[in-house]
């Protein structure tokens, strides 16, 4: 039962490492190992993908950046080429 | 007899030739294009990082304007879209320290299973639910609580889609650190969370 409870610890200390790719391949597959077999991990980890989704999802929702930005943008560039254009700016 | 001279040929190898010129011409609107279509991406990251879209649209303009300035600086081949989100970031560190700093939180002590601890049901559809209940305000707000230095790290990682590498390249700190604010920012965006589902300010 311990045993059960430290890789359960043992797969919460390396959940967000294993979400994000920065295992091992030999330390990953000791987690898709437990995970296999651990339900409330499974769980969990399903929780956790889906939760980082809901984030980035609700952060995403001001949209792009307006059109009137993309104009200035375009106007800030279209500055830099005028005064590197400009007589004695230098190429 | 006396040898003609030689006209003179310029080096294309030179800065001033014409063929370089007009390599240089092609490599900078091409520089430009790319840039400008990543303006979304920009503006997202700015738009964490900032108190409001006003300010995240200042901040990008800046950003682009120094970019154009000094697009000779940027290697081809390289991340340019870290390249331009360094800039953004170091721009959003001025202008932080221009404003009262946002007030610091204590790291927490609950693990990374927090959130689902406190929100899970008997039933994977009751934690789903319950994640459903963050309200983009909620979520927005939770993370505009963080600490800079966590949020930012946040911001590059979990909503750009930045390795641990180029955040850290980003930022200009060690991948150790990056990894360490990482950890901390999402405990503390989870703690943040779970408080304000349960008072209601959240959902």
């Amino acid at each position: 039962m311990n045993t059960m409870i430290d890789a359960c610890h043992q797969a919460e200390f390396l959940m967000q490492a294993y979400l994000d790719n920065a295992l091992s391949h030999e330390v990953a597959a000791i987690v898709d190992g437990h995970l296999a077999g651990c339900a409330w991990c499974r769980d969990a980890y399903r929780f956790e993908l889906r939760f980082r989704s809901v984030v980035k999802e609700r952060c995403a929702e001001d949209g792009p950046c307006r059109e009137e930005l993309r104009a200035r943008l375009r106007g800030c560039c279209q500055e830099q080429h005028d005064w590197a254009d400009a007589p004695g700016a230098g190429a | 007899m006396e040898a003609e001279p030689e006209t003179p040929t310029i080096p294309e190898t030179e800065p001033g030739a014409p063929r370089a010129l007009a390599v240089r011409a092609r490599a900078r609107v091409r520089f430009e294009e790319d840039a400008l279509a990543l303006a979304d991406d920009a503006y997202r990251v700015a738009r964490r990082l900032s108190q409001s879209s006003a300010e995240a649209e200042d901040l990008v303009q800046e950003a682009y304007v120094r970019a154009f300035r000094s697009w000779q600086q940027f290697r081809p081949g390289t991340n340019l879209r870290a390249w331009l989100l360094r800039i953004v970031h170091n721009l959003a560190i001025d202008a932080g320290r221009k404003k009262a700093r946002t007030p610091q939180i204590e790291p927490v002590e609950e693990g990374d299973y927090y959130l689902y601890q406190r929100m899970a049901g008997s039933q994977p559809e009751e934690t789903d639910a319950a994640l459903d209940r963050l309200s983009q305000g909620g979520v927005v707000e939770a993370l505009g609580t963080l600490p800079h230095q966590y949020r930012e790290t946040v911001v590059l990682v979990d909503l750009a889609d930045f390795s641990y590498q180029d955040a850290a390249d980003i930022l200009d700190v060690p991948i150790g650190t990056v990894m360490s604010r990482l950890h901390r920012g999402r405990r503390m965006l989870k703690s943040k969370l779970a408080h304000s589902l349960e008072d209601g300010s959240g959902a």
